[in-house]
């Protein structure tokens, strides 16, 4: 509590100018700024805010939610921002790097945050995360190769680019964790906006035996769970809870939890253990990545395999299992992760 | 396998026949409508919020061909009576169609880039009673959506009115040589009016189809440049109405390849996506070389 105050008064005083009269009661002000969606986006924005809001309960903050409405204003935003006196400002999406970069070097004493982003620094003051995606996609691909009814599991992925691969790659390490004789097709549709071209190479998959398809395709990831739809198989969401597209037929989804992640970042300021320039990851330890579980997928994943997926999680967290970041693979190589297993063929056969 | 892939080249081509059908008569008008995609997207946005809203598919259909039909309105009014160039009209048109709706859909149903409901509803698989018990053909042919038989059934009606009326002989004309249907005491205006409106309730039972037949879902920019697939297919087949359909069949067909083949084969996906956008600039090579040798008989002109 006492570290509270202190990092509070510490606020205050940068602050001073502007709530002088209040300082002395002042609470720690936090500002999100939105990426383009906005709220109600029921993504990434949505979930941010519940981080604040649980900060808000749990750690006694104000916050403010501002909402740009053009990534050309991301910049203008967080200057005015800095300006207003906060505490702490935290935003999320790639587009807010650069903005984020040049406002934190005019405001080099402002503390600012930046969810789910590369894993290159942003500024000596901006704390930055990085969501491992792929060790999401690790347990929701042990998830489908333990719910499976054909043995066969597909991916539908937006571009084969490689950080489309990563998704893929945990995604097969996981599946083949849970079962080795599951078979797991890939397929790239080429286009990140085409909700029909999604359906038809879903289609393709399905028409492969395959019965659960994971879709890391933007926009045309909805024209995999529409084929879910249609065929009575299963989808598989990604980045944010998507079970409410579909209910029924979408497996569970692969949640990158950014809002743990602002509501880490805000704790650290609150408890002065806020280190600017630092990357922090997001993994299935830190609570960063999840499979969503709601009224909409209720019963589709049996207690049996959440069990076993549960135990395949813990050996994930004490690190007894190391999942393959497909960034770390060498084209043509044999063997990833710990334990070791043969790569699939698009990386084995690669040159 | 086979009737697999022929299977789903008809219904991957389906919304490229509709397109197709639409721009044609604005071609063979002598209109350079670049706005196919435009009057698409419009249609599919206002045939799921219909479909949605009312639970009728008829009123979905309706309401997507109403709104491209509207659009395709402004754009005449834009080019006739404005006088504007009909490309840079065409693109305004376009942009103004994704843009509305993407705010629309934020406005409406407070979605980013996707709407799906379980409200939405779905067109059923027609099972074809004699055609589907044919051996080869049945399954290829039956178990389509309506909108699909819609396509492919209206394309002799399309070439009737065009090569069987007074009023195609009139839009031919106009394209051929608007100096000389204006001579003759031809409405040019009026004619190039209805082939735009005409476009656009081709191109509404396209984005219909899109977004109530194929998918039931809204996604922002979900027609992904097929009305510019579309434009090629008729530029190819110069307009006609059969050819046109079967260069777009064929687009079906290498899209579907591009789907299935890279599952079966192991082929880079790239290799086989790219086969639509090479066939298009095939196509327009040799449609080019073709006008190039024909440009010495007459004077005909691809201008407003």
């Amino acid at each position: 509590m006492r570290k509270v105050f202190s990092a509070l008064s510490a606020a205050a005083i940068v602050a001073g100018a502007l709530v002088a009269s209040t300082a002395a009661e002042a609470k720690m002000k936090v500002a999100m700024i939105t990426s383009e969606s906005g709220l109600g986006d029921k993504s990434f924005n949505d979930m941010m805010n519940e981080g604040m809001k649980k900060a808000q309960a749990d750690l006694g903050i104000e916050f403010n939610v501002i909402q740009p409405r053009s990534i050309s204003e991301f910049q203008s935003t967080l200057a005015r921002a800095a300006g207003q006196g906060f505490d702490f400002i935290v935003g999320s999406s790639f587009d807010m790097i650069k903005p984020m970069q040049a406002v934190a070097k005019a405001f080099p004493n402002q503390k600012f945050g930046l969810v789910d982003v590369g894993p290159d620094p942003i500024a000596p003051n901006v704390v930055s995360s990085v969501t491992k995606d792929w060790e999401g996609s690790f347990l929701v691909g042990a998830i489908a190769a333990k719910t499976t009814k054909t043995g066969t599991i597909g991916f539908v992925g937006g571009k084969d680019i490689p950080i489309i691969h990563r998704f893929y790659i945990g995604y097969y390490y996981g599946a083949k964790m849970a079962d080795p004789k599951v078979n797991v097709l890939e397929s790239y549709s080429g286009t990140f906006t085409d909700p029909a071209a999604g359906k038809e190479y879903t289609l393709g998959l399905i028409n492969q035996k395959s019965d659960i398809n994971f879709a890391v395709a933007g926009a045309t990831s909805a024209g995999v769970i529409d084929a879910a739809k249609s065929t009575k198989t299963f989808a598989i969401g990604v980045d944010s809870d998507q079970n409410y597209l579909a209910p029924g037929f979408v497996l569970t989804s692969m949640m990158k939890r950014v809002d743990t992640q602002a509501y880490d970042m805000i704790k650290s300021v609150s408890d002065g253990s806020f280190k600017g320039g630092t990357v922090l990851y997001y993994g299935l330890k830190e609570g960063g990545v999840a499979a969503a579980m709601d009224e909409y997928n209720k019963g589709l994943i049996s207690d049996a395999v959440l069990k076993q997926v549960d135990e395949l999680k813990a050996k994930v967290i004490s690190g007894e299992i190391v999942v393959p970041n497909y960034f770390d693979l060498a084209p043509g190589q044999k063997e990833m992760g710990t334990p070791p297993m043969a790569t699939p063929p698009s990386v084995a056969d690669k040159k | 396998m086979l009737s697999d892939i022929a299977f789903s080249s008809i219904r991957i081509a389906t919304p490229l026949v509709f397109a197709a059908l639409g721009g044609l008569y604005t071609f063979q008008a002598g209109i350079l409508n670049i706005a196919l995609d435009g009057f698409m997207i419009v249609a599919a946005f206002a045939a799921v919020g219909a479909a949605f809203a009312t639970g009728s598919l008829t009123m979905g259909v309706l309401a997507g061909v109403l709104a491209s039909m509207a659009l395709a309105a402004v754009l005449a009014l834009f080019n006739l009576r404005f006088r504007a160039h009909i490309f840079i009209a065409g693109i305004a048109v376009t942009f103004l169609a994704y843009g509305l709706t993407a705010l629309l859909l934020k406005a409406i149903f407070d979605q980013d880039g996707v709407f799906a409901s379980a409200a939405i509803p779905v067109f059923p698989a027609l099972r074809i009673p004699g055609l589907a018990d044919l051996p080869v053909l049945g399954p290829l042919l039956s178990g389509h959506t309506l909108l699909v038989y819609v396509a492919y059934l209206a394309v002799p009606v399309v070439a009737w009115t065009l090569y069987r009326t007074r009023w195609g002989l009139r839009v031919r004309m106009i394209g051929e040589a608007e100096d000389a249907a204006l001579a003759a005491g031809v409405n040019v205006d009026a004619i190039k009016l209805q082939t735009m409106v005409i476009s656009g309730f081709f191109c509404g039972l396209g984005g219909a189809y899109l977004s109530l037949g194929y998918v039931s879902l809204f996604a922002k920019q979900m027609t992904d440049e097929r009305g510019l697939i579309a434009l090629a297919a008729i530029f190819f087949a110069k307009g006609r109405p059969v050819a046109t359909t079967l260069v777009a069949l064929m687009f079906g067909v290498a899209t579907a390849l591009a789907v299935r083949l890279p599952q079966i084969t192991g082929t880079a996906p790239q290799l086989l996506q790219i086969i639509p956008y090479a066939a298009t600039i095939l196509a327009l090579v040799i449609v080019g070389i073709r006008a190039n040798r024909s440009s010495t008989q007459n004077g005909w002109r691809f201008d407003t």
